[in-house]
């Protein structure tokens, strides 16, 4: 899409946890403003798991953040339960994003390297003034219920710990404010395979448990498929595809949804991948193409792709697409595209 | 596939230990391995299997704090023995590597032209003007766009996915024989890393060479190589050819890696299969099986020193288990409970 | 013990096998530090105890002017023009110059780095002000100030360390506002402020711990600097003021004299020499520990 549109939110916010509307991220550079995020919108349903997927520059971590302000809004409402984090003043807003918690990529960076775990895991209560006592007593359940070792890996400081270690300690501290959704930016990419699996099961253990929601952040096709409920595709700042994740993996609409997949290595496809690579690169975010964001390395492109920014619209039941050619194969637009 | 030739590259009992002040690190323990010319052999563990220092044992491009026994011959040559100038003779016409971050491996003050000519006037003898006409050939065979202006560009000025291409060019520049690349997707996005792929599959089939694809990344190495040879902790566990060792993996570690990673292909199941604990302490690993403290189906005759020998079987798919899996039960489809261990890793 | 199906390939080794041939991981020459270290130690334990130690005031006379050394305590390092005991002056020169050194770069590191975390921190314009005075400083010629300094204010201890670490103050300030920047950027100061952290708990419980030690680091090297800073403006008589002693200024008072007597400069010339060597060893030591260090 690298589209815009509403068609595929609930029409009832009640019904959601988080909904965002017309979402705008910029970023100043040196060569100008750059729209990082262009037009988002998007929900999150309570106790599901939502999964951000694409590319480096597609603008879902900056997303992820920005839903927590931790990146400048240019435009656009973030509703959290009723109440627009965008337009709330710096002071309610420090006890609201407490409900919104944050897990990243590196755990390793994400831990304050002169706290001792044991500090580290009831940050978020410290800040709140809590006491002492029941510090102590976050501190342990929560280790605990990552799976860690109160009694041992609690004087333990980041740098004694693994990389699946610190990953735990950092959910450990989003758990310890008790939460109410959760942002994960690539919570497994800097692990290796055996871990990443501990991690991913952990995180599915503790959603049922605390009745979380996730928001799951991730450039790895295979794991957003086990771990989400829905995914939405993004590209270059835009909405490619939203839909239940059984749909749109089995049946991508959109045309960069379906390259994305085609050039995920397989195992028992013929050369190793299930259809053609796609050619070129990412465009420049400083200047991005006209009308939809993908038409320059989109099989199906035309000339109405560039002049009309595609609509998110249903092609599906619970399965949306930005595309004006959504569902249509190559071979059937290839001659209108001739044209 | 190929009959068996002399190997462009035979490794024998190769030991690289890298000294620390708590002991050395046996990053490479005792491991085999051989590839014939235009052989492609994927070399694949976690981190800290050993997989990249067997690499750069080959490259002779070890810290300074290493030492290395057994033999790795290089067309015949020992390179472990040689001396410098001869090993200096090999890098390139031989043997060339593509590194995981080619931001870094390249050097951002010098022109990408410079960079691809350097090694051919030393080793093939030919002039500037030549070597730089063979630049801009090898640049059109990697997929670079307009070459001719690239060649003046610098590093910076060029995206992740064009500074691998480059990085490319540079390996083949020198025609070599056998082309070593570690982990030369991780650092890229998936439609670049195809595009990469792609690239690696076509020059070494038009130019007969032989490839040794380094990765983490299970899926990427089984659609496009030979032979796999798997890696666990500094030893060789299971090696043969790629559809058998992935259809039927006998190691209990590669099974239960092939397991847990995630895959478009295997059904959708919302719990992953778990490998618990971690690696052994490279400095003292256990003396049986590196595997077993992590293994469900060790005892007691997985400790025994000398339990993790390579044993032969059907078609050169060897594997180093004490009780393997029975063949054909592995694989993607099978999937067993999680092993029933406490969920902490464990650290040094 | 049964041994187990040896199978091909390689048999393994057992565990106290010696392996390959290692290099020896190299020590960090660390007879050195320690010489170095014990040098400081003296010195510092010189300046302290000097009033108590057996030797003659630093302002009477002991001996002969322009004595030899000789072998009595006094005499040890022979005596100055006025017949004044060396030994006893360069130990309470110690107390001036290890002063001047040691507390002009303790308020440059305290100035410098609170001014570079507010930069670092804040950027904006406070960054742009803090910067642009810092440059302003470092780019004026380091003695052209002191002189217009000196030649401002009535020439004291007191003038002398404001001096000293005006000129240091924008250095740390650097290190500290790079070092802050670097930090903030981490995510988990990211994580602080989403869990409801403030500006002050933000800069000070999480980044100032960690930009501290790699700052402090270069502590020892300035102190260093400043020392030979010190004897530079003694030497030119802008220095601590007589009766005094200071390492410079006794190198001042010997210069005349160096060719016929050359134990008046060389004493205290070694003196510096080697405190300004054994703390850049040491601070080298301590950048090394602390200093790069990235987690």
């Amino acid at each position: 899409m690298a589209g815009t549109g509403e068609a595929h939110l609930l029409t009832d916010a009640a019904d959601t946890v988080l909904s965002v509307h017309h979402l705008q991220v910029e970023y100043r550079t040196p060569g100008g403003v750059v729209q990082a995020v262009s037009d988002v919108s998007f929900d999150v349903r309570p106790g599901e798991t939502l999964g951000l997927v694409g590319e480096s520059g597609c603008g879902k971590s900056t997303t992820g953040k920005a839903v927590l302000r931790l990146e400048k809004i240019a435009s656009g409402r973030v509703v959290y339960r009723g109440e627009d984090l965008a337009a709330t003043k710096r002071g309610p807003l420090r006890r609201l994003r407490r409900k919104l918690q944050m897990i990243f990529q590196d755990p390793v960076s994400s831990l304050n390297p002169r706290r001792s775990v044991r500090e580290l895991v009831v940050e978020g209560l410290t800040i709140a003034g809590r006491p002492a006592a029941e510090r102590r007593e976050a501190a342990d359940r929560v280790l605990a219920d990552v799976g860690l070792d109160p009694e041992r890996f609690g004087p333990l400081y980041p740098r004694q710990l693994s990389g699946g270690q610190a990953q735990r300690v950092a959910i450990a501290r989003a758990l310890a404010i008790r939460p109410d959704l959760i942002v994960c930016d690539e919570p497994v990419s800097a692990l290796d395979v055996s871990v990443q699996a501990q991690i991913v099961n952990l995180l599915h253990d503790l959603k049922d448990e605390h009745d979380l929601t996730l928001v799951f952040i991730s450039h790895d096709l295979s794991v957003v498929r086990s771990v989400c409920d829905r995914v939405m595709v993004m590209y270059l700042g835009r909405i490619c595809e939203v839909g239940d994740v059984e749909s749109v993996f089995a049946a991508p609409a959109h045309p960069y949804t379906r390259a994305l997949l085609d050039s995920v290595p397989r195992r028992r496809a013929a050369g190793g991948f299930t259809g053609p690579a796609l050619e070129g690169d990412i465009p420049t975010p400083l200047d991005p193409p006209s009308g939809c964001r993908f038409r320059t390395r989109c099989p199906l492109a035309t000339d109405r792709c560039a002049e009309e920014v595609p609509e998110v619209r249903p092609v599906g039941d619970g399965h949306f697409a930005a595309c004006h050619y959504a569902g249509i194969t190559a071979d059937t637009v290839r001659v209108p595209a001739g044209v | 596939m190929t009959a068996p030739t002399r190997p462009l590259l035979q490794v024998e009992d190769l030991r690289t230990w890298i000294a620390t002040d708590s002991g050395p690190v046996r990053a490479v323990d005792g491991v085999s391995l051989t590839v014939a010319a235009g052989e492609a052999v994927g070399l694949v563990g976690e981190s800290g299997s050993g997989k990249s220092m067997l690499a750069r044992t080959v490259m002779g491009l070890l810290p300074d704090r290493a030492g290395t026994s057994g033999t790795v011959l290089l067309d015949g040559v020992d390179v472990l023995t040689a001396s410098t100038r001869v090993r200096q003779s090999l890098l390139g016409p031989k043997v060339a590597m593509v590194f995981q971050d080619a931001g870094r491996a390249l050097n951002p003050v010098v022109r990408i032209g410079r960079q691809i000519t350097e090694g051919m006037v030393r080793h093939l003898g030919i002039s500037r003007a030549e070597a730089r006409e063979r630049a801009v050939g090898l640049l059109t065979e990697v997929g670079v766009p307009d070459p001719r202006r690239r060649l003046a560009n610098y590093p910076f000025q060029l995206s992740g996915g064009m500074r691998q291409r480059i990085m490319i060019a540079i390996a083949l520049a020198c025609e070599p024989d056998l082309l070593i690349a570690d982990e030369p997707t991780t650092a890229l996005d998936v439609t670049v890393q195809r595009q990469i792929l792609d690239l690696l599959d076509r020059v070494r089939t038009t130019r007969g060479m032989g490839l040794v694809l380094i990765s983490h990344d299970l899926g990427l190495v089984a659609g496009r190589t030979d032979r796999v040879a798997v890696m666990y902790s500094g030893r060789m566990v299971e090696e043969g050819p790629t559809d058998a060792v992935f259809d039927s993996p006998r190691h209990r570690y590669t099974e239960a890696l092939l397991a847990s990673t995630p895959s478009l292909d295997a059904p959708r199941a919302r719990r992953m299969r778990v490998i618990e604990g971690a690696l052994p302490d490279p400095r003292r690993p256990p003396a049986g099986c590196r595997f077993a403290p992590r293994c469900a189906a060790a005892d007691a005759a997985c400790e025994v020193p000398g339990a993790d020998s390579l044993r032969d079987g059907v078609l050169g798919h060897r594997h180093a288990c004490v009780h393997p899996v029975p063949p054909g039960a592995g694989g993607v489809a099978a999937d067993r409970d999680a092993a029933l261990m406490p969920a902490d890793e464990t650290r040094s | 013990m049964t041994v187990v199906d040896p199978g091909v390939g390689s048999p393994l080794q057992p565990a106290d096998d010696p392996g390959p041939r290692l290099p020896a991981v190299r020590a960090h020459r660390s007879w050195l530090v320690a010489l170095s270290a014990g040098w400081l130690a003296l010195v510092v334990l010189a300046a302290v105890l000097a009033p108590v130690l057996p030797l003659t005031d630093y302002g009477q006379v002991a001996g002969p002017p322009r004595g030899k050394p000789e072998l009595s305590l006094d005499g040890l390092l022979g005596y100055d023009v006025l017949g004044r005991s060396m030994l006893s002056r360069i130990v309470s020169g110690a107390q001036a110059s290890l002063l001047v050194g040691v507390v002009s770069g303790l308020i440059a590191f305290v100035v410098g780095s609170f001014l570079g975390l507010l930069a670092g921190f804040l950027r904006g314009v406070v960054d742009t002000v803090i910067s642009f005075v810092t440059d302003t400083l470092l780019a004026f010629p380091p003695l052209v100030m002191l002189l217009a300094l000196a030649s401002v204010l009535r020439p004291s201890i007191g003038t002398l360390i404001v001096s000293l670490s005006l000129l240091m103050t924008p250095t740390f300030a650097r290190l500290a506002r790079a070092n802050t920047m670097r930090w903030a950027s981490r995510e988990f100061v990211m994580a602080a402020t989403n869990m409801g952290a403030g500006l002050p708990r933000l800069m000070g419980r999480e980044v100032l711990p960690n930009v501290l030690p790699s700052v402090a680091a270069y502590l020892p090297v300035v102190i260093a600097a400043l020392i030979v800073a010190e004897g530079s403006l003694s030497f030119l008589g802008l220095g601590v003021p007589a009766p005094t002693p200071s390492w410079g200024g006794m190198i001042n008072d010997g210069q005349d004299l160096i060719s016929r007597f050359p134990n008046l400069v060389f004493v205290p010339a070694a003196t510096i020499l080697l405190t300004v060597l054994a703390l850049n060893i040491v601070g080298d030591r301590l950048r090394v520990r602390f200093g790069e260090r990235t987690r």
